[in-house]
């Protein structure tokens, strides 16, 4: 009861924002969702590995851009001996360490997965979590199509394992965006705003940005068209028409190829193309990945080709990886029990 | 609300879609007359907030002008009308692929006409009165005024004129109620319009309903 004494001081049974406790019933849901989750990874060649809850922090500064710069994001602190150190704010970046110092000579591809929380400063907002839950797999050494696609089927096949089927995985291609602005000039703040008003599809800012940065007519074009380039092959005839540069081509090219090995999951609707997914980790250099499981209104997973993060640390390795939000997979089976 | 599981196949592909009850509602429903769905007169009357266009296939939810964004956000509706002053506030990750041209206004500072010239920069503090803390405080910052937010939910033209604020940030339409209260407009911070907003997930999942609403839109 409030009584009208009360004022709303700070109590002493507090939890910050954006952690949460999990009690019986929640904490058996997650652990078995982990296990079956975990052992589809594992019965697709991945083996399981644990990496540091904290290390030095320049680890996850490589990570992320523009809105999504893990910079901001990350918790530091010091260590008594003055070294600023961060808890984990990406397993990606720590296994590109990991791959770079340890794997540089073994034999590829190496597959591995992990389950583990990031910590991240996120705004208190949406009810989005400070520290998240994931579950993911990396496939290291290998930069083919069929590796991209084996990581999309892990993907489709790991949804299926906790029985959710109404799903839909978006694939993107950075390199399609790349090749066009190739030309363009853009770079710093300017790229990541060009970014984020594509990837938010945000039509009216998009045109006042190309409008006013006098891009070449045909790019302008292609930009202002790249909101509605998704859905099947369909739109690749389109795509191709603004292509102008081999790399955008190459894009097409690479997307075209998975799709014919996806068919069967393109043809069930699992499978989704959208070339304005342009946004996220700042590591990624080929395809993007996220996916969506219906009653849920976030993406449940993100991912994609990373072939120069692990170079940048010593060990020219390309790699690919994908991560599923464990929260969000237990609400979309419990949405679905509903 | 029905779910969408509970729903026959064709059902599953139907759109939710967010109104606001404001001053947006006319011209949104006048919007999705063209767009081929309409709302019979006795539920328009009704007090229902869950209503079901006649046409089938879309369901608009009717809430408060700021909850449409977040509505939206969490994908308890697939897309959303909201003005983007309201959508700027709401900081809300959303896609917004259709700017639908109604309810345009502008989002102005205005204050006393006496202090009109003054620069706002060389004060020390400049009190701020406004329904849109997050834009003011973006503003501010932005211009190099060091401002103090007041967040207010009512009549935001009484702040100055009681002495709470020195300066307002509002929506001004036709700037009658400004000019009734004896404020004047400094400068503009942006102007708004009503935008279609899509929720991330719902984009994914319902693209082929999604795209053929946008499509039937833009001709």
């Amino acid at each position: 009861m409030l009584l009208s004494s009360h004022k709303l001081e700070n109590s002493k049974l507090r939890l910050p924002a954006g952690v949460k406790d999990f009690l019986f019933e929640e904490t058996q849901q997650c652990r078995e969702l982990e296990s079956r989750l975990m052992n589809t990874l594992m019965s697709k060649g991945c083996r399981e590995i644990i990496t540091p809850t904290f290390e030095y922090s320049e680890v996850f500064s490589q990570a992320g851009e523009g809105r999504n710069a893990l910079e901001d994001k990350t918790y530091r602190f010091l260590d008594r001996d003055g070294n600023l150190l961060a808890l984990r704010a990406d397993f990606t970046a720590q296994i590109a360490r990991i791959a770079a110092s340890r794997f540089a000579q073994s034999e590829m591809p190496i597959r591995l997965c992990y389950s583990g929380k990031v910590f991240r400063a996120e705004p208190h907002h949406a009810g989005r979590s400070r520290e998240k839950w994931q579950i993911g797999f990396e496939l290291l050494g290998a930069g083919d199509i069929a590796t991209d696609v084996e990581a999309v089927n892990n993907i489709l096949e790991g949804l299926a394992a906790l029985g959710l089927h109404e799903i839909r995985v978006a694939i993107g291609h950075i390199g399609y965006f790349n090749g066009l602005i190739a030309e363009a000039g853009c770079a710093g703040e300017t790229l990541q705003r060009l970014k984020y008003l594509i990837a938010r599809k945000e039509a009216t800012g998009l045109r006042e940005f190309v409008t006013q940065a006098e891009l070449a007519p045909l790019v302008q074009e292609a930009l202002l068209q790249l909101p509605a380039l998704h859905g099947g092959s369909e739109i690749f005839p389109l795509a191709r028409r603004f292509a102008r540069s081999a790399i955008s081509h190459e894009a097409i090219a690479h997307l075209e190829a998975m799709l014919l090995a996806l068919q069967t999951h393109l043809q069930a609707g699992k499978i989704f193309v959208d070339l304005s997914e342009v946004e996220g980790m700042g590591y990624y250099t080929g395809i993007m990945l996220r996916a969506f499981v219906a009653g849920v209104g976030q993406e449940i997973g993100g991912g994609g080709r990373y072939d120069e993060l692990i170079a940048r640390l010593g060990a020219d390795l390309p790699a690919v990886g994908f991560y599923f939000d464990v929260d969000l997979l237990v609400r979309a089976v419990n949405e679905l029990a509903r | 609300m029905k779910r969408m599981r509970n729903m026959s196949t064709s059902e599953a592909q139907a759109l939710f879609l967010a109104l606001s009850k404001g001053k947006l509602l006319a011209p949104a429903l006048e919007w999705l007359a063209q767009s081929g769905y309409t709302f019979s007169e006795k539920e328009l009357a009704g007090r229902k907030l869950v209503l079901t266009a006649q046409e089938g296939g879309l369901h608009a939810i009717l809430v408060r002008a700021d909850d449409v964004p977040i509505y939206v956000e969490y994908g308890v509706a697939d897309l959303g009308v909201v003005g983007k002053d309201t959508l700027l506030e709401s900081e809300a990750e959303v896609f917004e692929p259709l700017d639908l041209g109604f309810g345009q206004c502008r989002l102005v500072v205005a204050g006393k006409p006496e202090d009109e010239k003054e620069d706002l920069r060389q004060r020390s503090l400049v009190r701020v009165g406004t329904k849109y803390p997050k834009i003011a405080r973006w503003h501010f910052d932005r211009i190099g005024v060091q401002a103090e937010i007041i967040a207010l939910k009512g009549s935001v033209e009484l702040s100055v004129l009681a002495g709470l604020a020195e300066v307002v940030v509002d929506i001004v339409e036709t700037g009658a109620t400004l000019r009734e209260n004896g404020l004047v407009v400094y400068h503009e911070i942006l102007s708004s319009s009503a935008r279609l907003i899509v929720n991330k997930a719902s984009h994914k999942l319902k693209s082929a309903a999604i795209d053929a609403l946008l499509r039937s839109t833009c001709g």
